[in-house]
């Protein structure tokens, strides 16, 4: 029997050793069948563990969404999402909404109990006029905003996940790669539009302002359509169960030609 | 940049990201769903009311899970008598692997994982699942990393007895059929 420990295999087999205690662990691997053996054993063992909470981690049942009602994770003000003119109506919506509800409830009916976001991201069509103010939005959208968030490097595999919460692929969706054009993964965040979820996920370039693309639930299957707001660009289209915008401060035709680049990646191939 | 509110905001936007991992490290926790809800919940208002001043240099995700893990150990040391493994939902472990048939070998394995001590599977989805370090993970638990090993060790010899007695089983079926085989063909013979 070698002298080698379960844990000191184990450690080899996670990685976890200095390159040097890693290379002596080989050689005597190497050496010694017994040894090889067992740190087979602990290879087989951990790729199997691996492949589960892996797999329980990419798992497509957004059972963690429930969680986000309750804490209400959505934009703060400071964000500017929305126009005055936005804000406004979404008051008198509120007004609205609490006065059937307080209506309801002299007339003895239950409060609905909230719905579940992945219920909300089911049903929901998308909202009219959404790819408009996400214009809008763009247009406060600066460097500087992504400045926290250009410090830690965004994690693409959950980026996927979330996409694939929005596209309603049930797993990770492909997460469009604009490295060719210059533009890398900053950061991708959930913000709140009306009470409907979307996905931003933000692009940036050695000096240019923030590229971000928007993803909704809801919507069929539309072609490519130019849009903007001031100084911002954007195309938005629906495809595959989900509305899409790209937006930034680009020529249109650039915008256009990053559209295409999302569409093709993001459409499963046979 | 660097004003409260915009902190606050960065550590939400963080926040939504890291919900699935939260969740399924709370998950390796309870072992329940509804009690992971509830603990995820606890500890994203823990962060987005005392991250900001408490974490200093540690990242959001690592002050998370130790917070998730001192609620928890919280939690169990108020309930009288902490119920071991009668509540568990071994289905929340359950994850079909390529290469093998969705219910057998997953589902043996979700069993194991179900019914080894919370730590273990707290340990193991966060060096497996969640790909921290050794380090990392001590630092999550407050423990030595040597501890941390031990965990793994103990799970891994779970596994290994798992599938030698998998092996064995199969062996002894094999060996059934076979035997049943030639007593068939025996009776043919005599036919």
């Amino acid at each position: 029997m070698t002298q080698l420990s379960d844990e000191l295999l184990i450690a080899y087999v996670d990685g976890q050793l200095d390159k040097p205690q890693a290379a002596a662990v080989g050689r005597l691997a190497h050496e010694n069948p017994e040894l090889a053996e067992r740190i087979a054993r602990f290879r087989y063992t951990q790729a199997r563990f691996v492949d589960t909470f892996r797999s329980l981690l990419r798992s497509g049942s957004p059972e963690w969404c429930e969680v986000a009602p309750g804490l209400e994770l959505g934009p703060t003000r400071s964000e500017g999402i929305l126009s005055r003119n936005s804000m406004i109506a979404g008051a008198v919506a509120i007004l609205g909404v609490s006065l059937v509800t307080g209506l309801a409830f002299f007339n003895g009916e239950k409060t609905p109990a909230p719905q579940k976001v992945s219920e909300r991201l089911a049903m929901l069509e998308t909202v009219p006029g959404w790819q408009a103010e996400v214009a809008k939005l763009h247009s406060f959208f600066s460097r500087d905003t992504l400045a926290l968030a250009a410090q830690g490097k965004p994690s693409r595999e959950l980026i996927s996940m979330q996409l694939g919460e929005f596209v309603r692929t049930g797993k990770g969706a492909v997460v469009p790669d604009f490295k060719a054009h210059g533009l890398e993964v900053a950061r991708s965040q959930v913000l709140n539009y009306h009470g409907s979820r979307f996905l931003q996920i933000s692009y940036l370039g050695k000096e240019e302002q923030p590229v971000a693309l928007y993803v909704m639930a809801g919507g069929s299957a539309k072609p490519a359509e130019d849009g903007g707001y001031e100084n911002v660009r954007t195309v938005h289209w629906e495809a595959g169960g989900a509305s899409f915008v790209i937006a930034g401060h680009l020529p249109q035709e650039a915008m256009r030609a990053l559209a295409v680049v999302a569409q093709n990646q993001m459409t499963p191939r046979p | 940049m660097g004003y409260a509110s915009d902190r606050q905001a960065s550590i939400r936007s963080e926040l939504e990201t890291l919900l699935p991992c939260l969740y399924r490290f709370a998950t390796a926790l309870t072992g329940t769903h509804a009690a992971s809800l509830q603990l995820v919940r606890a500890v994203c208002k823990a962060a987005l009311t005392r991250a900001q001043r408490e974490k200093g240099q540690t990242a959001l995700s690592l002050w998370c899970y130790s917070q998730m893990h001192t609620l928890w150990m919280s939690e169990l040391a108020t309930k009288p008598r902490p119920r071991r493994q009668d509540l568990i939902e071994a289905g929340l472990f359950h994850a079909p692997l390529p290469g093998y048939p969705p219910n057998a070998f997953s589902a043996g394995l979700a069993k194991l994982i179900a019914h080894l001590p919370a730590h273990q599977r707290a340990t193991l989805m966060l060096i497996y699942g969640l790909g921290l370090s050794y380090d990392e993970a001590a630092e999550v638990f407050g423990i030595q990393v040597s501890a941390v090993m031990t965990r793994l060790v103990r799970s891994h010899a779970g596994l290994t007895r798992m599938l030698e007695a998998r092996a064995a089983a199969a062996q002894t079926h094999e060996h059934g059929a076979r035997s049943h085989d030639n007593h068939c063909e025996f009776e043919e013979q005599a036919a």
